[in-house]
């Protein structure tokens, strides 16, 4: 046994020694067949000659002793491997060049699939993620619920209650709500992701502390006041500094001293992925926080998340089944008092349903999904293009060991040891790439995220391989390593010995087949960077689109400032004041231009909608209309354009009639062809205001209203001060003389000497509306990365096909030119050979592009995905980039030398 | 030489050839070859093209090994020898051979 061992071992470790002793003998054996010639008078070198003959194919000998000894697939594959890493060792720049341009395709593969499955594929790191539902209202039935959405999708914590109540499906249901939590003690506001959570969050989740302990549902109740905060791990870790007595310091949570109970476990970013947070709370802290807050009694702020485990043997769809058939009773048994009498019936037809939550949730989803889905299709195709260079490459090595290979399979080696051979070199090429296409990844990944990630908006994913990463790096490899190998190892190893020997280093009749291939493969090169190209060219007409976009405001030096007074509200005696003082302190500051106040910022996303009708009409011909809030100067801040009528002024107050200002498409739509200026509409009841009559005393130019891609809508300004009572604080929109940079800091000064108790968020206009438009920003950078990369490689291809093409015309271009034939009609010859595999490339591209690209139709704006301009840029971009690759060689073609050529012969 | 052809060897007989020719003593390849072709009185001649394979083969199976020793003209020759293994096995081939040629002549011989 043990013998047997260190034979194996050593036959596939001393493989040198091994091979050096079956040499002598066979040597041996052949001496004493020679002695035995000789010594019936035969000359010693012809002895041995005789010897030898009659011996037979030594090396067809060796090569089957080899395989007797057994050794099996191991020895083979190191074998094969050590001779691989041999031969590539000798041609190191075409190594190098293979093994980085393959790892710079895996790597940006693999980092693409990575950010992709840390957002769309990977399961929540918590107890049996697949036990998980999320449930929630349909959008229909959101849409028409009535209230504060605070988050959407979400439900009020009422109808939650009695979702705990009615169900049978679940094991339990907790429920959670992000929200920004401010963790400065006073002045600015230091945002941090935070949640609200039910007591049962944690245990539901199955979730173990790492230092400290977690909420339970005996720390979750009425009148709890403050039960403490969990922290989250990164947060533990980055803020203090991972201290292993963390428990029972205080952290400042809307400026209210709380004890730190527990550290939630690493890995754990709540249920949101892509999202984290630094503090969560129970809910039944929240009244502590905010004595004067209905959350959790108002049945119309829409804003948390149920979430339910199912019971054994119960599966998503029956439990979807089972809340659907309870909603009735939920919707009836929860009707919040202040529901607006219209609504009623909208509101208890609604209903509730369950979705998978095993991946989370998150609406980096719907934003991010299909671009990553994209973009990973992209990276791909740039990798089969890189590979095809490589494949070429491959070829040329074939062909260059063309002699070698013939020399060896007429020595007795067979073809399947050549090609397992041949084989290994792709093998060793991918395999090297994939292990440094991994750790590209792992950097390139984290860039990808940091390229949407804003300080506002951070995005946290976990990105750490798991295998599924791993089947994506070997599959990649695996496939590259086909690519790239199968095909020229298959020709090397099945050409006829005979006829390279004999052609010695020219071409080979067989040739013709590699210049076929390579063409077809050039063909393909070009057809697909083609897409890419018009990919390339869309995304960046569609961000400029968007850039370009009249907003029908200005956005430049425009502060947002948002300030508020710390819970509880002040009467509104004082509320009144700080807001006047707060204006006044705004306006006083030297270099402000204007300030005016708002409900919604513009373009953040925020909206607020009802239904209008004419004063007169019935509510049946209302049409829905969008609101914003604004006080004087807020038209004038942004720069609007006042048609007609007056602004919104500041003896527009709660005693005064209500009036309105509307943009165009509001007129146009409801007033179409008459002055709207003194017209009267109403508007429907909600649960904070009753229905009530407005006066248009405005009109002003369209604007952008919640996102930049959403079409106009008919907009309405009232009065913020006709709102119900006074709050302390607000939305301030100020416009400034000099650049914001220096500017911020200023109104810092001023907003502090107001008065201190004041927090306050100071951020530009400009900045947030940028940010906005990340995702396409993201799109029209890599996209233009990748198609811009695809062509390059495209056209090393091509060139390398037009170069090879005119070595083998060489002769042939030399003696035409020997003959008399003008140069410039041998470049058009080479020229126009070229052009055919261009042309071909292009039209077949242009197909798969106008196929392919409507996969990004709700990506684009302003930009059809067939649109023909595009298409044809791009063909024209690339075309002459594909030209100008094969005319370097071409003019090589023309300055062959007629003479040298002919005396190689 | 004769003029005969030589016999071909059916599947497998080569190694128990092998096996019989070390076990009298150990030899190198050369010599095996050159006993069997004696003993068997130039019927069998092995092709030099299945002796070493064969010979790997059998040392990878654990049934002969080699060693490196001076041949009779002083050249560095691989010399075989059986193993304690290969005994065994030689034994139990012969066994089945001899039984196997009863057998083959039986039925020939009836008909």
């Amino acid at each position: 046994m043990l013998d047997d061992l260190r034979y194996r071992l050593r036959v596939i470790f001393r493989r040198r020694a091994v091979e050096r002793e079956l040499a002598d003998e066979l040597r041996f054996h052949i001496e004493q067949y020679a002695d035995v010639e000789e010594r019936s008078g035969v000359p010693r070198d012809e002895a041995l000659r005789r010897a030898r003959l009659a011996f037979g194919a030594i090396e067809a000998i060796k090569e089957e002793s080899r395989d007797r000894r057994g050794v099996g697939v191991i020895d083979v594959a190191w074998r094969d491997f050590r001779y691989a890493v041999r031969t590539l060792a000798r041609t190191p720049a075409f190594t190098v060049v293979a093994i980085l341009s393959l790892t710079l395709g895996i790597g940006a593969n693999t980092a693409m699939f990575q950010v992709l499955n840390g957002l769309l594929l990977r399961e929540l790191p918590v107890a049996s993620p697949r036990e998980l539902v999320e449930i929630n209202l349909p959008e229909a039935d959101l849409d028409r619920g009535r209230g504060n959405f605070p988050r959407y999708p979400a439900m009020p914590y009422p109808l939650y209650e009695e979702l705990q109540r009615r169900q049978e499906a679940f094991s339990t249901v907790f429920a959670w709500a992000d929200e920004w939590f401010n963790l400065a003690p006073a002045g600015e506001v230091r945002r941090a992701p935070g949640l609200w959570v039910s007591g049962d969050y944690f245990p539901a989740l199955g979730l173990a502390p790492a230092l400290g302990r977690l909420f339970t549902p005996a720390d979750d109740r009425p009148g709890c006041g403050f039960p403490g905060a969990v922290v989250s791990h990164e947060f533990w870790q980055r803020e203090l500094g991972g201290d292993r007595h963390a428990i029972g310091r205080t952290i400042n949570v809307h400026s209210r001293p709380v004890d730190i109970i527990g550290v939630a476990p690493a890995g754990f970013t709540g249920l949101q992925v892509g999202q984290t947070f630094d503090v969560a709370l129970p809910f039944c802290s929240l009244v502590a926080f905010r004595p004067d807050s209905t959350q959790l009694t108002s049945g119309t702020t829409w804003w948390i998340t149920p979430v339910g485990r199912l019971k054994p043997g119960w599966t998503v769809e029956r439990a979807d089944a089972h809340l659907r058939a309870i909603s009735p009773r939920l919707f009836k048994a929860s009707l919040p008092p202040d529901y607006p009498a219209v609504s009623i019936p909208a509101y208890l037809g609604s209903t509730v349903m369950a979705t998978p939550a095993a991946t989370g949730r998150t609406y980096l989803r719907e934003e991010y999904g299909t671009p990553l889905w994209l973009l990973l299709g992209m990276t791909g195709f740039v990798l089969l293009i890189g590979c095809a260079n490589l494949t070429t490459l491959m070829l040329a090595r074939g062909a260059v060991r063309q002699r070698e290979l013939s020399l060896r399979l007429a020595l007795g080696a067979t073809r399947g040891r050549l090609l397992s051979q041949l084989l290994a070199e792709s093998v060793v090429i991918a395999t090297a790439s994939a292990v440094a296409g991994a750790l590209m990844a792992y950097v390139l990944s984290q860039g990808l995220v940091q390229l949407i990630a804003t300080a506002r908006n951070p995005i946290v994913l976990t990105l750490t391989p798991d295998w599924r990463v791993v089947a994506f790096l070997a599959l990649t490899g695996f496939g590259a390593c086909v690519i790239l190998g199968l095909a020229p190892a298959v020709r090397a190893s099945r050409g006829n010995p005979g006829d390279a020997l004999k052609s010695g280093g020219r071409g080979v009749a067989g040739d013709a087949g590699g210049l076929r291939l390579r063409r077809a493969l050039v063909v393909a090169q070009v057809a697909v960077s083609l897409v890419l190209v018009v990919a390339a060219f869309l995304f960046a007409r569609s961000f400029g689109n968007l850039l370009g976009e009249d907003l029908g405001f200005r956005t430049d030096r425009v502060l947002v400032v948002e300030a508020s007074l710390p819970a509880p509200a002040p009467p509104p005696e004082t509320a009144a004041a700080v807001k006047r003082e707060l204006i006044a302190g705004l306006r006083a500051i030297p270099g402000v231009e204007s300030v005016g106040e708002t409900t919604n910022v513009p373009l953040d996303g925020s909206n607020s909608s009802n239904v209008v009708w004419l004063d007169g009409a019935s509510r049946a011909d209302g049409r829905q209309a969008y609101f914003t809030r604004v006080s004087r100067g807020y038209i004038e801040t942004l720069g609007m354009r006042l048609i007609a009528g007056r602004d919104i002024a500041d003896t527009d107050t709660a005693s005064s009639p209500h009036v309105a200002v509307v943009n165009e498409t509001f007129a146009r739509m409801v007033l179409p062809g008459v002055d709207p200026i003194g017209r009267r509409f109403r508007v429907e009841a909600s649960p904070t205001t009753p229905e009530r009559q407005y006066e248009i005393v405005g009109l002003v130019g369209d604007a952008k209203y919640r996102r930049l891609r959403d079409a106009t809508r008919p907009v309405i300004f009232v009065a913020i001060a006709q709102r119900g009572g006074p709050v302390a604080g607000g939305i301030y929109l100020v416009r400034t003389s000099t650049t914001l940079h220096n500017f911020a800091p200023a109104v810092r000064d001023a907003l502090a000497r107001v008065n201190p108790r004041l927090r306050f968020v100071v951020r530009g206009l400009e900045a947030e509306i940028r940010d906005s438009l990340l995702r396409d920003r993201a799109m029209a950078l890599l996209s233009s990365l990748l198609g811009g990369l695809a062509a390059l490689l495209a056209a090393v291809g091509l060139h390398g096909v037009a170069a090879y093409g005119i070595e083998r015309r060489r002769r042939e271009i030399g003696i035409r030119l020997a003959l008399g034939a003008d140069r410039r009609q041998i470049v058009a010859s080479v020229l126009r050979e070229n052009a055919r595999l261009i042309a071909a490339g292009l039209v077949i591209g242009t197909g798969l592009a106008l196929v392919a690209t409507a996969a990004a139709r709700g990506l684009l704006y302003g930009i059809e995905p067939r649109d023909p301009v595009t298409v044809t840029a791009a063909v024209a971009a690339l075309g002459a980039v594909a030209l100008l690759a094969t005319a370097i060689p071409a003019r090589r073609a023309a300055q062959v030398d007629p003479i040298s050529t002919l005396k190689d012969d | 030489m004769g003029d005969e052809s030589p016999l071909l060897l059916p599947q497998g007989t080569l190694d128990l050839l092998i096996l019989r020719t070390l076990a009298v003593e150990p030899q190198h390849g050369w010599a095996i070859s050159q006993r069997i072709q004696l003993a068997s009185s130039d019927m069998v001649r092995v092709q030099q093209g299945s002796l070493y394979p064969a010979l790997h083969r059998l040392e990878r199976r654990g049934w002969i090994k080699a060693e490196w020793g001076a041949s009779e003209n002083n050249r560095r020759a691989k010399y075989y020898a059986l193993t304690r293994k290969g005994r065994a096995e030689l034994e139990a081939q012969t066994t089945a051979w001899h039984k196997l040629t009863l057998a083959v002549g039986q039925v020939l011989d009836v008909s």
